[in-house]
């Protein structure tokens, strides 16, 4: 075919490829613009040829980080850089982007080509992915998660009591309240009550109501939270507080599904779906004899276990994520997420306070902030300072300190700086350098480095670091 | 009594998206006249607390390029109007307010209007070949 009819052709191929392909000059004009990149901008190429491009597209990196210019002022190309775009209708459309430097054929720059396209359909199977790693607001892709999420349905549907079993702030009201909404009492209230924190008197009033009267101060009557929760459902928070004395009066309410307030006479008939929970073992305390038997029966017919996060910490990047996301809805700041040294300090650290615990260090984060991700020098000291071993990794960790050489094992732990090799490579260069820096003392080096000692030890014998210690 | 307007600026031209952009300026426009001119660096801040800004600043209009849909309930509950769309230079811009363009109601600037004036010298200068004309 002649370069002529070939020529001819361009326009067709050019309007005919599903990608928006768009190439400006070195000024950043639009000079062509085809049909895809109409469709998914939502501009006219007549209105959009002639115009600088941050004019069109209105991307979210025009001015922060603009791929065109970088890949203009670097002469590389780029690939696939997810961003959005607003269109004509100012809705946001997710586009991935690659971008190159265009030359005319004597090889001189005179523009670049602009290849995009819309990801709208890809984001939501992501979403649609994301909503299988989660039960209502529930999140979590650990197989400990998944087995609740395929639980919770069938525990939702039934009407029998439900113990919530799980370490402070791993989300078992979360769970208790999952349970409500997909039960079929969710039109009724859902009513929670935090047992450890009230003393007997006043939980009995508060759990019971009272009548005019009943007591000093009693002006008027009250409903208790068991009247408040009729026709839906009652969490009793912090079950495995209450004393002795209580768990007598709470069984009996249970177990009859009726209850005299302070100071009535009158019975009144309740129909309330108990959900219960904990953070201490109350099998145990049944077996110490501190929680009545008979009444853990009575609230435990289901029991549910919320691991600790420390228990499955495949599903820290997955909630951080999503804390981050509502953060950004609530905050508006335009914070893409946690960079992978902060994203891997939080992977192994052990979240004594668990979700909860999470959820304030992303916050405080997002306060000091002030760049697109959030890097190290944002979280606090204590998921910095202490970088604990999966059980996983301290069983790979005893069995390589098994396999070393006794002069390996002292220099693994710590000790004089051993011969060098002439030439280092530059990483190599670094990892003395910090060693230098904490006297080869290889647990303080490993822990400046952000890496298990196991690995550090791994890196010097590539290195040859190790080659220079004398048995 | 002044207009506050405020304008979120990218170096001399309009910003092309309200919360990207790392300077926003208020221009206080009374009786055919920019009574006052204040550019503040908000690149710390995210839409909703720009929002809030303009608010307590005691601007009830934004002009602006894009400005995500999303944002506009918020926007509305401040008692903040937005028009969107416009894009060149600042001083274009001010010279359209200072000649009463703002004045038609409603979201008049959808898409792309403003941006031709935006554009200097010989406009054919920068156009690129029409595909679908030369086929």
């Amino acid at each position: 075919m002649a370069e002529k009819d070939l020529e001819k052709l361009y326009p067709l191929i050019f309007d005919s490829i599903d990608q928006g392909v768009v190439t400006m000059d070195s000024n950043f004009v639009i000079t062509s613009f085809n049909a895809a990149a109409e469709r998914i901008v939502g501009v006219a190429r007549e209105d959009a040829i002639g115009r600088r491009c941050h004019h069109v597209f209105r991307a979210s990196i025009c001015e922060t980080g603009c791929a065109m210019r970088q890949t203009l002022e670097t002469g590389q190309p780029l690939r696939n850089v997810r961003i959005d775009v607003l269109n004509a209708e100012m809705e946001a459309v997710p586009i991935c982007v690659s971008t190159a430097v265009l030359r005319d054929r004597d090889g001189e720059m005179i523009g670049g080509v602009e290849l995009f396209r819309d990801v709208t359909e890809l984001e939501s199977l992501r979403q649609q992915l994301s909503e299988r790693q989660s039960f209502e607001e529930i999140i979590g892709a650990s197989p400990a998660m998944q087995e609740l999420f395929q639980l919770l349905p069938d525990v939702a549907a039934s009407d029998v009591p439900v113990l919530i079993e799980g370490p402070s702030g791993s989300g078992k009201e979360l769970i208790a309240r999952a349970l409500h909404r997909r039960s079929s009492r969710s039109d009724g209230p859902f009513v929670r009550i935090n047992c450890g924190a009230l003393p007997d008197t006043l939980l009995e009033s508060e759990l019971f109501g009272y009548v005019k009267g009943a007591f000093t101060d009693a002006r008027k009557e009250k409903p208790g939270r068991f009247v408040q929760a009729d026709g839906g459902t009652l969490l009793l928070d912090e079950i495995g507080d209450v004393s002795p004395a209580f768990q007598v009066k709470l069984l009996r309410v249970l177990q009859e599904g009726e209850l005299e307030p302070l100071g009535s006479t009158r019975t009144i008939k309740v129909d309330v779906r108990v959900l219960s929970a904990t953070n201490r073992e109350l099998k145990q305390l049944v077996a110490e004899g501190t929680f009545r038997e008979d009444l853990y029966y009575r609230l435990c017919v289901l029991p549910l276990l919320v691991p600790p996060l420390r228990d499955r910490r495949e599903d820290i990047p997955l909630l951080t994520n999503h804390f981050v996301e509502q953060l950004v809805a609530r905050t508006g700041k335009p914070i893409r997420g946690l960079d992978a040294e902060a994203m891997q300090a939080l992977v192994d650290y052990d979240f004594p306070g668990n979700i909860r615990e999470l959820q304030n260090i992303l916050e405080r984060a997002f306060v000091l902030c002030h760049s697109e991700l959030i890097t190290r020098a944002e979280l606090p000291a204590e998921v910095l300072a202490v970088r604990p071993l999966l059980p996983h990794c301290e069983e790979a960790e005893k069995e390589v300190e098994g396999r070393l050489k006794p002069s390996e094992h002292r220099l693994l732990r710590g000790g004089r700086r051993p011969e060098l090799p002439d030439s280092l490579s530059p990483a190599a260069q670094r990892l003395v350098e910090v060693l230098d820096a904490n006297d080869w003392n290889r647990s303080r080096a490993a822990e400046q480095l952000g890496m298990a000692r196991t690995t550090l030890w791994r890196r010097m014998r590539e290195y040859g670091l190790l080659d220079g210690v004398k048995e | 009594m002044a207009q506050r307007i405020a304008i979120p600026v990218f170096g001399d031209e309009v910003a092309p998206r309200f919360c990207f952009a790392a300077t926003l300026m208020f221009v206080d426009i009374g009786e055919g006249v920019v009574e006052q001119q204040e550019r503040l660096d908000v690149r710390e801040l995210g839409w909703a607390e720009r929002l809030e800004l303009i608010a307590a600043r005691g601007s009830n209009i934004v002009v602006c390029g894009g400005f995500n849909r999303r944002f506009l309930p918020f926007a509305t509950a401040l008692g903040i109007s937005v028009r969107w769309g416009h894009c060149g230079q600042v001083e274009a811009l001010i010279t359209e307010l200072l000649d009463g363009g703002l004045t038609a109601a409603g979201y008049r600037n959808k898409g792309l209007q403003g941006c031709r004036r935006g554009r200097r010298g010989n406009t054919k200068r920068h156009r690129g070949p029409r595909w679908k004309d030369k086929s």
